[in-house]
């Protein structure tokens, strides 16, 4: 299988069985390969809060995660006679998610650079594009949103399927084609980010987001 | 309530101390993850029973995680299921005609093909050629060439029009399907419809305007994603009766605006605008 970058999606790894596969999802995959619809209904009850709340945390965006849903989806339907269950269908879905995902910040990006007139400076990784503002003051109250929205795109989207999704590290090598020692560092290096523009957004703002620490007071 | 510390880590003249905690540190993340041999667990763990800052990062670092795992599965529902089905519904048909080909079933597969490229050529000859849409451009006039049957009102009202060419320009900002409405376009066109295309996902526009028997097609972004330009809203959303097919009570209603913008009116339900055929029939050049 062949990502949105060109790269082929392998299907091995540390993950790389089809053991213990939920028979509903065996039924419903090999469905979908004939390429019948309803196989991919079942797919989409098991699996699509999963993959819009993966959607909607990398971007920000409720409507951008719900057509990025969509498109996962069809995806799913037009790619799905490649996954040969070499992997886990749930490691195969999420790279899917990823991939996409991260393809379509880029193309946001890539946009919004040219809307600019900042052409220029396509290429540069250092701009990363912003959520949504109109989003971002509809959802003030979202705490995680709050944190999420000013990290970087490679640390948001480990700490979300780590901590979000609570995929393994060795899923998460699989899902981003990374070696898990990078993963390890990946993540560590996200918290730290988490926390540093945690504290400095605190410190700015007395009103901000705080967080519980029940445990300090013994609650 | 509590805040986060702060890097409390001596950051100048390292220590043996120092090295130590910059190896634990980066051990700290695995840890509150469950994902340590039990070997570096114990050693880490030795570590922090002399070191407060480490064992200070650790805290943080488990609160934040604590604060993710709790908060961030609260989301809003996933699109309902009949909208995924109408966008691969709708997008999977060439593919479904490709399969059919590739199991031989020839003659099937050669008769639509015969009927695509006798279709194509008509149209071709009759419209000419329908250009790709522009990706990512500024709002636009528009060139109507087709909207999708099943609208009795648009129907009726596009019964006699005829393609007209417009040149692209552009257009004042704050365009949009609330009170901004444009009364005249250049050359003379006259607003005659305004029409809410509605979604379970998105709210686009499409203004009707006339000049005599010519008619040209504004098409919007939707106020609600002012991220989007142009066509790409309509292109990424799905906007049919397809919805009405498959008995989905989301189905997609065509809203007439008044002139204050502010007041809607269900004009159509049911409606069945075919978005891809939709989109790929405007075109601003």
């Amino acid at each position: 299988m062949r990502s949105i970058d060109g790269r082929e999606l392998s299907e091995s790894g540390p993950t790389g069985s089809a053991e213990g596969l939920d028979p509903a999802e065996q039924a419903a995959i090999r469905i979908c390969q004939s390429g019948d619809i309803s196989g991919l209904e079942t797919l989409y009850e098991l699996y699509s809060e999963k993959i819009f709340r993966t959607c909607f945390r990398i971007l920000g965006d409720r409507a951008a995660a719900e057509d990025q849903t969509q498109e996962v989806f069809l995806r799913v339907f037009e790619q799905i006679q490649r996954f040969a269950g070499r992997s886990r269908f749930s490691t195969w879905l999420y790279r899917l998610t990823v991939n996409l995902t991260l393809n379509r910040l880029r193309s946001r990006k890539r946009r919004l650079l040219k809307m600019l007139g900042m052409d220029f400076l396509e290429g540069k990784p250092a701009i990363e594009p912003a959520p949504d503002r109109q989003v971002l003051r509809k959802e003030q109250a979202d705490t995680v949103h709050e944190m999420l929205s000013g990290l970087s795109v490679e640390h948001r989207t480990v700490l979300v399927l780590r901590e979000i999704e609570e995929l393994s590290y060795s899923e998460i090598s699989e899902v981003l084609e990374i070696p898990q020692g990078t993963v390890m560092s990946r993540l560590h290096r996200a918290r730290r980010e988490l926390k540093f523009c945690f504290s400095s957004r605190n410190s700015e703002d007395p009103t901000g987001v705080q967080i519980e620490r029940g445990d300090e007071t013994g609650e | 309530m509590s805040k986060l510390n702060e890097g409390t880590r001596p950051v100048s003249n390292p220590t043996p101390k120092d090295a130590l905690c910059a190896v634990v540190g980066g051990k700290l993340s695995a840890l509150v993850d469950g994902e340590l041999s039990e070997l570096e667990r114990l050693g880490v763990e030795r570590h922090l029973e002399a070191c407060a800052a480490c064992q200070q990062e650790l805290d943080d670092f488990r609160l934040l995680s604590a604060t993710l795992k709790q908060q961030g599965r609260k989301i809003p529902q996933p699109p309902a299921w009949q909208a995924v089905a109408a966008t691969v519904d709708a997008r999977s048909r060439p593919a479904g005609v490709l399969r059919a080909w590739r199991r031989a079933d020839f003659a099937i597969a050669a008769s639509l093909g015969a009927i695509a490229i006798l279709g194509l050529v008509a149209g071709l000859l009759l419209r000419g050629q329908v250009p790709e849409l522009a990706e990512g451009r500024d709002t636009g006039l528009a060139q109507v060439e087709m909207l999708s049957a099943g609208l009795p009102g648009l129907d009726a009202f596009l019964a006699s029009r005829r393609a007209v060419e417009v040149p692209p320009q552009k257009l004042p900002e704050n365009v949009g399907f609330d009170p901004q409405i444009l009364e005249e376009l250049p050359g003379g066109f006259q607003l005659a419809k305004t029409y809410v295309v509605r979604d379970p996902c998105c709210t686009g526009s499409c203004l009707i305007y006339r000049r005599g028997p010519d008619v040209v097609s504004l098409v919007q972004q939707p106020a609600s994603h002012p991220i989007r330009w142009g066509f790409e809203a309509l292109e990424s959303c799905t906007i049919a009766g397809r919805f009405c097919r498959r008995g989905s009570d989301r189905q997609v209603e065509l809203v007439q605006i008044d002139p204050d913008g502010q007041n809607l009116t269900i004009v159509a339900k049911a409606g069945v605008i075919d978005t891809a055929a939709f989109v790929r029939a405007l075109t601003s050049e």
